[in-house]
């Protein structure tokens, strides 16, 4: 144990970062050199040897690539725009009308992804490009498509409640139910905080007229959402109708895009191929920084550092509020450089047993910390949702850019957080519903 | 001075973190008068299921369970007594008896781990499995055709009774029984708690389907073990028994604590229980083959080593009330025993 | 001579993406027979999880990190970087390529000697009942990370562009 060393580890990391090692390697060199000096060279030799492999193989992740196949072929085959072109004759003259399309339809896409960089990697496919397209500028579009991927783990399905209800030992339906309020409450304050922007400064995306359409363009339109629709309800119905788990439904998933597009006579060879070959890029670019943000894990556990933070913050309250307010401070500090499921493995084990002191509801605490967790994924230098966006979109928008935009929905992120400390029954009005 | 990091995949709800590890690490600390410290990394921070023994092996921790089910390629002498796993159908004879082969009765066993690097201590088998079911499933013609999630020696017990193994990892369980994907799970009665599994199925049928055997649970790598003095080591040898007994106990209690939570217990109709036992016996063949064909030669003769010494356990071990009389059956029978240079 | 050697760093790279991008494919098509052969038949596929899990992850996870080189798409932080004076640039820019390039190093060193002792045990998990082999997939760490490697060796001396001056939607740029 040296919780020092833990400290300077995140220094070198800044270093690293500044020589533009690429993220997944900075985090891995680190992580080496850190066991090494703490365990020796074969610890740290076998964490290499073991560690990259025993992560990705792994069943429930699986989720990832097939959500990324499902948003790359749907851009692809034009969807997209089809979907666009409905939502801007239906909201598109509201003040940041597509930015506002964008939240809501990333809420509904929540319902059929397990995580957040999935809904992240579907919504910087869908919308951003038809947001670039109008005119939007680039900051908002892509901040808005980043952050409304935290949504993915607030709705259920969600990886990280499950793996919340498992360590805290409450139930895990009760604890998927309660994201639920949550997470609609987001996708509003998302959706407000652009018509307010837009409102303020009209040059972030420019007003598209209102014009009185006929009944066929209405029809139009929804025919053009309506595979949307059956997608959805595909995904989710076959997952609540038994006949697929939530990781299979992503693959499954693949299968019904491809049937709608097939018969929508849509996608053409060439399509399908680039949507393959960039789903296998953006695939291994977002899990080899998954594999660095997990050593590091392992090799910050060693030097006792999150422990050290946690206990030095826990000494200051015993108000459950207060309690809560720390917490949050500590997942944001920590979030910043690490995976939420990294954060939240190095943490329970301390957290769980003061909550459970202080007398807090462990529904209620794990949804505030999981919001925390989704935060994490937003903030520099390690934010895996905006790492995710830059590898969906490419070269368009710099990385800078994106994180720029992010940031205006942290602010807002701030409120939701505030509104479910001040008001629990945010969280546990659902889940009493179950008793 | 002597450093000894634990690291554990479970969390820390699980009946053995506070229950048996924790306190061990305390008293090796207490016992050794501070020449021991010990560090304890749990919820799988630094060791997962499938790479604790890698992790002993480069000494990346001192001391870890290592989950032989997930290793049948590296420990095939260990996977043969978890692929018969359907005879440990007591947590106290399985946990004594795998114990005793471990420390004294089958060399093979031991050597296999210390070609990983490690020096085993003490060992263990969960109480026996039962079926966890949304129905209450009574007879064999009620579990014709159910759809069962199993893994290791279950699937053939799932087979033989008329219904479908399917496989699904533990965290999809929940969901799976949830949406009547699957009936039934075999498993431990305290999933219904850790797993959150009694939210969605409320009927425990007692088919005694075995326990998941591991065989090394208490351990030290074992260059560490080498460079200790016998002081020290004396220490370990001490305050394990103590530990394996606590251990088995916390899962004992743990599962008459869920127990008394209201759920529908069921006791299976003789046919049920005869057709997993029957299969149970036949699978005893086929651990011997699959662990033939993996380089064990003498496969058969330890398991007819085995089979006895389980047995001799479940005759020792019918008295046994507490963690205390477990523990000092263990130290007579098992730790008295121990070579001069082990 | 540099567009040999450009050449011979790219056909690694192209063809273990299209791996990759056969494993992607294949991971969708085994998910949906596993879903429509439950719902049909009422029946597990053999191996579904282990396969997918143990190979079609493995493979889309290593073999395409060459591709993503080549075409910039390594995720790195430019941010940062920023508080770094332009005229020293060209100076942190190879540093961090040499580190990257070790770390790279270190990382199929290590995928060597696993794949090799992973191999030697023939190592395998059980499926339902029965084994499935691991190690092969093993060798794809070695693979993926070799051609990772080869990309990275061709753009030692030059660099890459940082993404702010890329033109928007830059193919392979190698
Ligand atoms: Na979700
Ligand atoms: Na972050």
């Amino acid at each position: 144990m040296n919780p020092e060393l833990g400290f300077y580890s995140l220094g070198a990391l800044m270093v690293l970062l500044v020589l533009r090692v690429p993220i997944g390697l900075a985090l891995t060199a680190v992580a080496f050199v850190g066991l090494y000096l703490l365990r020796g060279f074969n610890p740290a030799f076998g964490v290499l040897k073991a560690t990259p492999f025993e992560f990705v193989a792994h069943w429930t992740l699986s989720a990832v690539p097939m959500f990324v196949l499902i948003g790359a072929i749907a851009a692809h085959s034009g969807m997209v725009g089809r979907i666009f072109r409905a939502l801007k004759l239906w909201v598109g003259w509201l003040p940041g009308g597509l930015a506002i399309a964008t939240s809501f339809a990333g809420a509904g896409f929540a319902a059929m992804s397990g995580s957040s960089l999935a809904t992240t990697a579907a919504m910087g496919r869908i919308a951003v490009p038809e947001m670039l397209k109008e005119g939007y500028q680039p900051a908002l579009a892509t901040g808005v498509a980043t952050a409304v991927g935290t949504i993915g783990a607030l709705i259920p399905p969600s990886i990280i409640m499950v793996i919340y209800a498992t360590f805290a030992e409450v139930s895990a339906s009760k604890m998927l139910i309660a994201g639920v309020i949550p997470g609609i409450l987001t996708a509003i304050a998302y959706a407000s905080l652009v018509a307010i922007r837009c409102l303020i400064n009209p040059d972030l995306a420019p007003v598209i007229a209102r014009r009185q359409a006929e009944r066929r363009e209405h029809l139009r339109g929804f025919l053009d959402v309506l595979p949307v629709l059956i997608l959805a309800l595909g995904i989710t119905g076959s997952i609540y109708a038994g006949i697929a788990t939530s990781t299979e439904a992503a693959g499954f998933g693949v299968l019904l895009t491809l049937i709608i597009v097939m018969a929508q006579r849509v996608l053409s060879w060439r399509g399908l191929r680039d949507s393959i070959y960039e789903t296998t890029v953006t695939t291994a670019s977002i899990f080899l920084i998954a594999i660095g943000a997990a050593m590091m894990t392992q090799f910050l556990a060693f030097t006792g550092m999150p422990r050290v933070l946690s206990g030095a913050i826990m000494g200051i309250t015993a108000d459950p509020v207060g309690i809560m307010l720390i917490c949050c401070l500590l997942y944001l500090i920590l979030g910043c450089f690490l995976d939420p499921m990294g954060v939240m493995l190095l943490t329970l084990p301390i957290i769980l047993p003061i909550i459970d002191n202080a007398g807090i509801n462990p529904i209620w605490a794990g949804v505030i910390l999981v919001k925390m967790l989704e935060v994490g994924l937003l903030t520099p230098p390690v934010g895996l949702n905006c790492f995710v966006m830059k590898s969906t979109l490419g070269g368009q928008v710099s990385l800078g850019t994106i994180i720029r935009g992010t940031s205006w929905f942290l602010t807002v992120e701030a409120v939701v957080v505030a509104l479910m400390l001040a008001f629990p029954q945010i969280i546990l009005f659902l889940p009493s519903l179950m008793d | 001075q002597t450093s000894y990091v634990y690291g554990d995949f479970a969390s820390p709800s699980e009946p053995r973190t506070e229950g048996s590890v924790k306190p061990w690490l305390q008293a090796l600390e207490d016992a050794s008068n501070g020449t021991i410290t010990t560090d304890y990394i749990g919820a799988g921070a630094v060791v997962t299921a499938r790479n604790t023994l890698q992790s002993l092996t480069d000494g990346l921790v001192d001391g870890a369970l290592v989950a032989a089910i997930y290793q049948p390629s590296e420990l095939p002498v260990s996977a043969l007594l978890v692929n018969i796993g359907a005879q440990m159908t007591d947590t106290l004879a399985s946990t004594g008896a795998l114990t005793e082969a471990l420390m004294l009765g089958c060399p093979e066993c031991r050597t296999e781990l210390e070609n990983y690097n490690v020096q085993t201590l003490g060992s263990w088998a969960m109480p026996s499995y039962s079926l966890l079911c949304r129905e209450p499933i009574q007879s064999l013609a009620d579990a014709q055709g159910l759809r069962i999630r199993a893994s290791g020696h279950m699937v053939t017990l799932a087979q033989a009774i008329g219904a479908t193994p399917i496989n699904l990892t533990i965290t999809e369980t929940f969901e799976a029984l949830q949406r009547n994907q699957a009936d039934c799970t075999f498993g431990s009665i305290v999933w219904l708690d850790s797993l959150s599994l009694g939210d969605v199925v409320r009927n425990i049928v007692r088919v005694d389907a075995g326990a998941v055997v591991t065989t090394s649970m208490f351990n030290v790598r074992r260059d560490l073990w080498q460079e200790m003095d016998e002081a020290t080591r004396q220490v370990f040898l001490d305050t394990v028994p103590t530990a394996v007994a606590n251990n088995a106990f916390a899962y004992i209690e743990a599962d008459e604590r869920v127990l008394a939570e209201g759920y529908t217990v069921v006791t299976p109709d003789a046919d049920l229980a005869e057709a997993i036992r029957a299969q149970a016996e036949q699978d005893i063949a086929s651990a011997v083959a699959v662990a033939q064909a993996a380089g064990v030669a003498n496969a058969q003769e330890i398991v007819d080593n085995f089979l006895p010494l389980y047995q001799r356990w479940y005759d020792l071990t019918r008295g046994v009330e507490t963690a205390e009389a477990f523990e000092e059956l263990l130290r007579t029978e098992v730790y008295a025993h121990i070579p001069a240079d082990f | 001579m540099m567009k040999h050697l450009l050449a011979v760093a790219i056909l690694p790279s192209r063809l273990s993406t299209t791996l990759g991008a056969i494993s992607i494919s294949a991971m969708a098509l085994h998910i949906s027979a596993e879903v429509l052969s439950r719902l049909i038949w009422g029946q597990s596929l053999f191996g579904t999880i282990e396969i997918i899990s143990y190979y079609y992850m493995v493979a889309a996870s290593f073999l395409p990190l060459a591709s993503a080189q080549l075409q910039g798409q390594m995720i790195s932080t430019d941010v940062f970087a920023k508080i770094v004076p332009a005229r020293l640039r060209p100076v942190t820019d190879f540093l961090g390529r040499l580190v990257s390039l070790a770390t790279c190093g270190m990382l199929i060193w290590a995928a060597w000697a696993q794949a090799l002792s992973k191999t030697r045990v023939n190592e395998a998990i059980s499926g339902l009942g029965a084994p499935v082999l691991v190690w092969p997939s093993r060798w794809m760490l070695v693979i993926g990370l070799g051609a990772l490697l080869l990309a990275q060796l061709i753009q030692l001396p030059r660099g890459i562009a940082s993404d702010e001056d890329a033109p928007p939607g830059t193919g392979e740029r190698g």
